[in-house]
């Protein structure tokens, strides 16, 4: 009855950590979907087709720079001196009143994150608990901690009518595990395919839960993602921090043992 | 009697390796069978879920009814704006529905509309569709949309009254935020596309 009992137990932890696998493949899948390119920071317009588009933004091949007028990046949006308005500026810069100096507003730290796309910051956790057949994990199992790379970004943004270059960098994820412990990473390790021992911790970032949750009220796992992230824009340059979070529930039970003699 | 739980915990994971899967006992873990109807945010077939579950399902659902009919009040109003002819000063509905980065961005296109004599002379653009993305939240927003506007069709005045259509349409994700009680469109992403 024992040996009975084990074996069922055995199955169950196997199944959680077979079933994790589908689950990261299809997390994956559908992270593509919602991180599909051609997304333009920023509102969208009514605008000609052509009069201010990222479609026909000439760029420095199609506009030799020998000939006159001389060109211009449009996006830099430079008026040297004597250009006048034979310029193409994306926005004109308004002309500075005598003996006041025109202010220049740094990016926000929204503005950048928005402008980013950083990845997914949702907790995910190895063995994923969405896979066993009581959506849970253990009291006392190693749990692997991590988010979704990548860990480096760089993109390009509209700051103030300018050309914005962004350059982020993941720096430490810190996951609150909704029983007051909270754990901060500078390295995590995605849960395998195929792990070599079950039950073994994470190499880099994990926690074991030592209380089950509350039925009906499953653990809050916030992952807080950190990112430096570097901004060079009309001349200025400077460096800023972003946190990105995502949330999810836990529940974490216990599992119990029966010893029939 | 019982064996202590480390122990028998420590016996089933040396054992793991040497387990023969076949059919999964029915185990000692929680009784509770779902017995609550979800229906998933983004559509989709509702499915069996415990009562929390239901509960956290029902107040995205709600928290997404609500970022809907901000949305269609904006478009309403934007679409009022542009057969105005454009505004110099946001309009009770816009700052009831919109802050920040979008508010700022709007307001500057409807400040060149003014500036420019444009807006909208002919046709309408209506929402092609409207979805909501749970999955897709940026830190500080809560709630995120994706809409298409079909805009190729609707003609507009452009700068020196020249008359112009789009031939494309719109399709936007918003990013919502709340801010004193109201859900309000904080910023976006966008993209021209042949067709919504």
């Amino acid at each position: 009855m024992l040996i009975q009992r084990l074996a069922g137990l055995l199955c169950a932890i196997a199944v959680v950590g077979a079933a994790a696998l589908s689950t990261a493949i299809s997390a994956r899948a559908d992270d593509s979907v919602t991180a599909s390119d051609g997304w333009v920071s920023g509102r969208v317009t009514k605008e000609e087709p052509g009069h201010n588009g990222e479609q026909t933004r000439r760029t420095k091949d199609t506009q030799p720079s020998t000939q006159s007028p001389p060109y211009y990046d449009p996006l830099d949006c430079v008026r040297p001196v004597g250009a006048g308005a034979a310029v193409d500026c994306e926005r004109d810069l308004p002309e500075p009143a005598s003996g006041v100096e025109l202010l220049f507003v740094p990016p926000t730290e929204a503005e950048v994150r928005v402008a980013l796309h950083l990845p997914d910051p949702t907790p995910r956790f190895g063995p994923d608990p969405s896979v066993n057949e009581w959506k849970m994990l253990a009291v006392g199992y190693p749990i692997w901690l991590w988010t979704d790379a990548p860990t480096e970004l760089s993109a390009t943004a509209t700051h103030d009518g300018l050309s914005m270059t962004l350059r982020a960098e993941w720096t430490s994820t810190s996951f609150e595990m909704g029983d007051g412990h909270t754990v901060t990473c500078t390295k995590t390790t995605e849960y395998p395919k195929h792990p070599d021992r079950y039950g073994a911790p994470s190499p880099t970032c994990g926690y074991t839960y030592q209380k089950r949750s509350k039925p009906g009220h499953d653990y809050t796992v916030t992952a807080s993602t950190h990112w430096r992230v570097s901004w060079a824009t009309g001349g200025h340059s400077g460096t800023l921090t972003s946190t990105y979070a995502g949330r999810r529930m836990l529940p974490i039970g216990e599992l119990q043992a029966l010893i029939r003699g | 009697m019982p064996v202590p739980r480390s122990v028998a915990f420590a016996v089933v994971t040396a054992l793991l390796p040497v387990a023969g899967c076949v059919e999964t006992p029915p185990g000692p873990l929680p009784q509770a069978t779902p017995s609550w109807s979800c229906t998933p945010v983004a559509g989709g077939t509702p499915y069996a879920c415990y009562e929390h579950q239901y509960q956290q399902t029902s107040a995205q659902n709600k928290l997404y009814e609500e970022a809907e009919a901000v949305y269609r009040k904006y478009h309403a109003e934007d679409e009022r704006i542009f057969r105005l002819g454009g505004l110099t000063e946001p309009s009770q509905v816009l700052l009831e529905t919109t802050t920040d980065a979008y508010l700022r961005e709007a307001m500057a296109e409807y400040r060149g509309l003014k500036e420019n004599h444009g807006g909208l002379i002919k046709g309408t653009y209506g929402i092609a569709w409207l979805k909501p993305l749970p999955d897709t939240i940026r830190a500080g927003f809560v709630a995120t949309l994706e809409v298409c506007t079909d805009v190729s069709e609707a003609t507009f005045r452009g700068e020196g009254g020249k008359p112009y259509q789009i031939g494309e349409d719109n399709a936007e994700r918003l990013y919502f935020v709340r801010e004193s009680e109201l859900l309000k469109i904080g910023a976006a992403d966008h993209q021209r596309v042949k067709s919504c």
